[in-house]
């Protein structure tokens, strides 16, 4: 019998208490305590968010499962999301540092100061799972061969019509809702409602309501000023010719005589409180859209919302701006980096995407998510989301779609074009509301201004 | 460095050349075993949760970011205070003069819009100040009037403005975007404002806790102001807290109120949670309502690293001398509160908590007792190894000093580890060592004295006798040589016993073989007895 060593007990009792030493560290708090992301986005601006809710139900879901729980901190609109990244992006005193994720177009990526700060999500996507979205809104989020900006919702420009009030003009007028195909039929009933309405009260002249409110001025010369066969741009300036011409008459005619909207702030504002009828804007803004229009005696009155492809012009190619921002993701630890890759496949995923894209009127970026929409459209309850999805399929099967070209200067270009536009008409159109009866001078001067504020 | 490891290496030599006695090395060993033993018990302790306890160590923690949060909100909250009782006295006074001027009295501006634009336009510029001095997500007047009394909810519609922030996240730059949510769109027009997506033209005052009674005159706070809890603006994702401040005509007319929103995005900007070894520590101020804390009508700091809903009330399910238990329908929270020196609708009172996940604090106290016992046990084992390596070379010298004594190992050779068994192989050898040639061993000397002088006491005939004896005769031979009877021969032994003090032949054989062994035999024989010398000489 062989003799038994009492130093081989003596290192098993040792190996036995070093592994419930290792076992007790093992059980991390770590993998208990979620992977927390923050987020900034904009489906729902101020309003009650659908995409909240969905990142209720993923926290509750998948999140519990992966240890992933996101925090939305800002829900608001790209315009406010864009100022908030660059002023943490470029530590500006009193800024909040930047969050996990947040919702971007290319152009505030570009600005940033140092774009490399955002994860590319090829290392976190194989190419087989990026094989499942449309190309063309992958590239879109491409940046120096980077996939930054991703792609969980795409909008397109659409036309909202107060069909309540327009029916109401159309019963005095005999306007129709097919003079709204084309943009020069709606810049004449734009003047035609002016005069409608200014004419509701002889007692107060010179008090008619405009028409038309377009939610990106720049957007309607871009895009007008390529459907009808010319480069809107030239360089990094904008290029004066026929065809912008051509898109500024009727509009500015408009717009000088009253019937467009000239104010600051979105399209949604005006037909809110019953001072436009018809906007063009994103078709997310559907979700801002009310179905009450308040007047200034505080009185309300339900209204029904319409949607139709955007206009066009007469000898113009059908074109229509493709919009919508992706999430962008800031570099940090790989655990958080990959929840967030985590939570962006879930939101992609068919079922889970066509349910968010629906309830904030956006269109899916999968192949398999556009297969499921026509039921999920069946089944919308809303009259408007139904009448924006059967707008949304009949833009998608005769126009073409444009994308903004990234260029280093287009956001000054697109801001400064923008707010001068409006002035510049704003103060024409004073001066016509004042009794200046020459137009076309009006207009003249009111673009040289516009050209004369634009960066050289 | 090396000079001094040196010399540490010459000192533990020499502490181990040194001879350890067996006392001491038995004096170790039990030492070691004492220790295992109080190992043992403190691992028992330690897995009973007895001393080293994590509690106080996480109450400490708990206690300290307490006093920090309820410090910050508490002036939190008088900064707020004070721009709304500010911005009150400003309008309360601005109203007045605006009132007295036209010779109306509040309820005079009912269906009377363009005063309630000339209102809302003061209150604006005063709201404006305070939004962009007073650090709020929110700035609300209204004065107690409506625009049209004939539509439908016009008894809980009152105009007035309410601006908030675009982005509380930038709340902190000079000039932060403020957006109409309630109030006339001319205010939005005149200021270049946006109109909230959920813009309305009035406030509704059904949300505003305690307005109503304001408007009646039944309900004044002792305050002067309260704060309304949590509640969701309508249509909107944000949850406020609102701080109201009524104010009144000097008549005593309710003339309206205003006040300051306090919103959870904010509130969750302004209070991070706290990582720490014990989880996520999230700050939370709350209603006290029977003991529960209603998260669900205050607000939640950040609850980064945590699944703490905050539309739910928290239950004290237990307190222990460090801190309370607190129960969701969800989780446990470890946490600790303060009163809240704020005045609350209805009398309502406040508190501020902070919380940690019970999970993630369990964890850590598992981690922390396991690690405990962890060291503790691997120092009982480091004490029984010990024990046992004594022992074994307690042993082990023993017995090799055995094998030295049976090798004839002798004292001094510093083999031997222990001085006891030195001290003993010495023994041995003393006495081992063989005597002096004319030396006898004492009692031998004495023995032969004692015997030898007997012996001179013999007569000649029986000294003759016993000199046969010395020559080595037998008894038998004796009568043939000395030529005398057997009974002669006899009856000498007799009396040569008597005198020799001995008991047999046997015993005389042995002591003459003795006086022969130690060559002492010479002092056996008798010179006046000298004739008979030649008797016996040859066997």
């Amino acid at each position: 019998m062989r003799k038994r060593k009492p130093w081989i007990y003596v290192i098993g009792i040792l190996v036995l208490a070093g592994l419930m030493m290792l076992t007790a560290c093992g059980v991390n708090g770590g993998q208990k305590e979620p992977v927390t992301l923050t987020v900034w986005h904009v489906y729902g601006g101020q309003t009650d968010s659908p995409l909240n809710d969905l990142i209720e139900e993923f926290n509750e879901t998948v999140g519990a499962e992966e240890g992933i729980k996101l925090q939305v901190t800002v829900v608001s609109n790209t315009n406010n999301i864009h100022d908030a990244v660059l002023r943490a992006a470029n530590d500006e005193p009193g800024a909040t540092g930047l969050p996990d994720m947040f919702i971007s177009y290319p152009k505030t990526v570009l600005a940033m100061p140092d774009p490399e700060i955002l994860v590319d999500y090829r290392d976190y996507f194989s190419e087989e799972e990026l094989s499942a979205y449309i190309p063309a809104f992958l590239d879109e989020g491409e940046i120096d061969g980077r996939l930054v900006v991703f792609p969980v919702a795409k909008s397109t420009e659409i036309m909202f019509v107060d069909k309540t009030l327009f029916d109401r003009f159309a019963a005095d007028t005999g306007a129709t809702l097919e003079q709204l195909n084309t943009w020069e039929g709606l810049f004449e009933l734009s003047k035609e409602y002016y005069q409608w309405t200014d004419a509701q009260t002889p007692e107060m002249p010179g008090d008619g309501k405009a028409f038309f409110v377009h939610d990106y001025h720049f957007n309607y010369f871009q895009v007008g000023v390529e459907s009808l066969g010319e480069d809107f741009f030239q360089g990094n300036k904008i290029a004066y010719g026929k065809a912008f011409s051509k898109v500024w008459e009727p509009y500015a005619d408009a717009a000088v005589q009253g019937g467009v909207w000239l104010q600051e702030g979105y399209a949604t504002e005006p037909l809110r409180i019953g001072e436009t009828i018809v906007s063009v804007a994103s078709s997310a803004s559907v979700l801002y859209y009310e179905d009450i229009v308040t007047y200034p005696d505080n009185q309300s009155e339900p209204i029904e919302v319409i949607a139709k492809p955007v206009p066009c012009f007469e000898n113009g190619e059908q074109l229509v701006m493709q919009r919508g921002a992706g999430f962008c993701t800031v570099k940090s630890t790989p655990e958080k980096e990959r929840a967030a890759a985590v939570f962006l496949k879930w939101l992609t995923e068919p079922e889970t995407n066509v349910r968010f894209v629906t309830s904030v009127g956006y269109m899916p970026v999968t192949d398999a998510a556009f297969e499921v929409l026509p039921d999920f459209i069946e089944n919308l309850e809303d009259p408007k989301y139904r009448s924006l999805y059967e707008a949304f399929l009949e833009t998608q099967s005769s126009y073409e779609f444009y994308t903004a070209p990234q260029l280093a200067g287009y956001l000054e270009l697109e801001q400064t074009f923008e707010k001068n536009v409006r002035s510049k008409l704003r103060v024409a159109c004073s001066s016509w509301q004042e009794g200046e009866e020459d137009v076309e001078r009006l207009m003249s001067e009111a673009l040289e201004n516009v050209k004369a504020s634009l960066p050289e | 460095m090396a000079n001094t490891l040196k010399e540490f290496e010459k000192l533990l030599h020499l502490a181990l050349d040194r001879k350890v006695t067996l006392h001491r090395k038995l004096m170790m060993y039990l030492l070691c075993l004492i220790l295992a033993a109080l190992g043992i018990l403190l691992l028992l302790l330690t897995a009973i949760g007895g001393p080293l306890k994590a509690e106080p160590q996480i109450a400490q923690a708990m206690e300290s970011q307490l006093h920090t949060t309820y410090d910050k909100v508490s002036e939190e909250m008088e900064t707020y205070t004070g721009y709304s009782l500010q911005l009150s006295r400003e309008l309360e006074r601005d109203i007045k003069d605006f009132l007295d001027e036209k010779g109306m009295s509040v309820s005079d501006l009912n269906n009377r819009p363009e005063l309630l634009l000339e209102i809302q336009k003061m209150m604006y510029s005063e709201l404006n100040t305070t939004i962009r001095l007073g650090r709020s997500s929110g700035v609300f007047a209204l004065v107690n009037a409506t625009i049209n009394t004939q539509i439908s909810e016009a008894d809980q519609s009152r105009c007035g403005v309410y601006l908030r922030l675009i982005n509380v996240s930038s709340n902190v730059i000079l000039s932060p975007e403020t957006i109409l949510f309630r109030g006339n769109t001319e205010i939005a027009r005149e200021n270049g404002l946006e109109l909230h997506n959920r813009w309305n033209m009035e406030l509704n005052t059904e949300g505003l806790l305690g307005y109503q009674e304001l408007e009646t005159g039944l309900g004044q706070s002792e305050s002067g102001y309260y704060w309304i809890s949590r509640m969701n603006l309508k249509n909107t994702w944000e949850d406020v807290i609102l701080l109201l401040v009524p104010m009144y005509a000097d008549s005593g007319e309710f003339l309206g109120a205003c006040g300051i929103e306090l919103n959870d995005v904010h509130f969750s900007l302004e209070y991070p949670a706290t990582a720490s070894s014990y989880g996520s520590m999230v700050t939370v101020i709350a209603p006290v309502e029977n003991g529960n804390l209603r998260l669900d009508q205050g607000m939640a700091g950040n609850t980064e690293g945590t699944w703490l809903d905050t539309a739910e009330s928290l239950s004290i399910i237990e307190k222990n001398v460090y801190y309370s238990t607190y129960r969701s329908t969800k989780c446990d929270y470890y946490g600790i509160q303060m009163p809240l020196e704020i005045p609350g609708s209805g009398g309502q009172e406040w508190a501020v908590a902070v919380l940690i996940p019970r999970e993630s604090c369990d964890q850590y106290i598992l981690r922390n007792r396991v690690g405990i016992m962890g060291v503790i046990l691997g120092f009982v084992l480091i004490m029984i190894a010990l024990a046992w390596l004594l022992s074994k070379k307690f042993v082990r010298p023993i017995l090799q000093s055995f094998q030295d004594i049976r090798d004839g190992q002798q004292a001094g050779d510093s083999k031997f580890k222990f001085a006891e068994l030195e001290e003993f192989c010495g023994w041995l050898s003393e006495r081992e060592k063989p005597p002096e040639a004319d030396e006898l061993p004492p009692n031998m000397a004495e023995l032969f004295e004692h015997f030898a002088r007997n012996v001179k006491t013999l007569t000649n005939a029986e000294y003759n006798i016993f000199r046969y004896y010395m020559n080595g005769y037998e008894v038998a031979q004796i009568p043939t040589e000395a030529c005398v009877s057997m009974s002669t021969v006899k009856k000498h032994n007799g009396n040569i016993y008597r005198k020799l003090e001995i008991s047999s032949n046997e015993e005389l054989m042995m002591y003459l073989d003795l006086f022969r062994r130690c060559d002492c035999i010479e002092k056996l024989q008798l010179d006046e007895k000298a004739d008979v010398s030649e008797i016996g000489t040859t066997k």
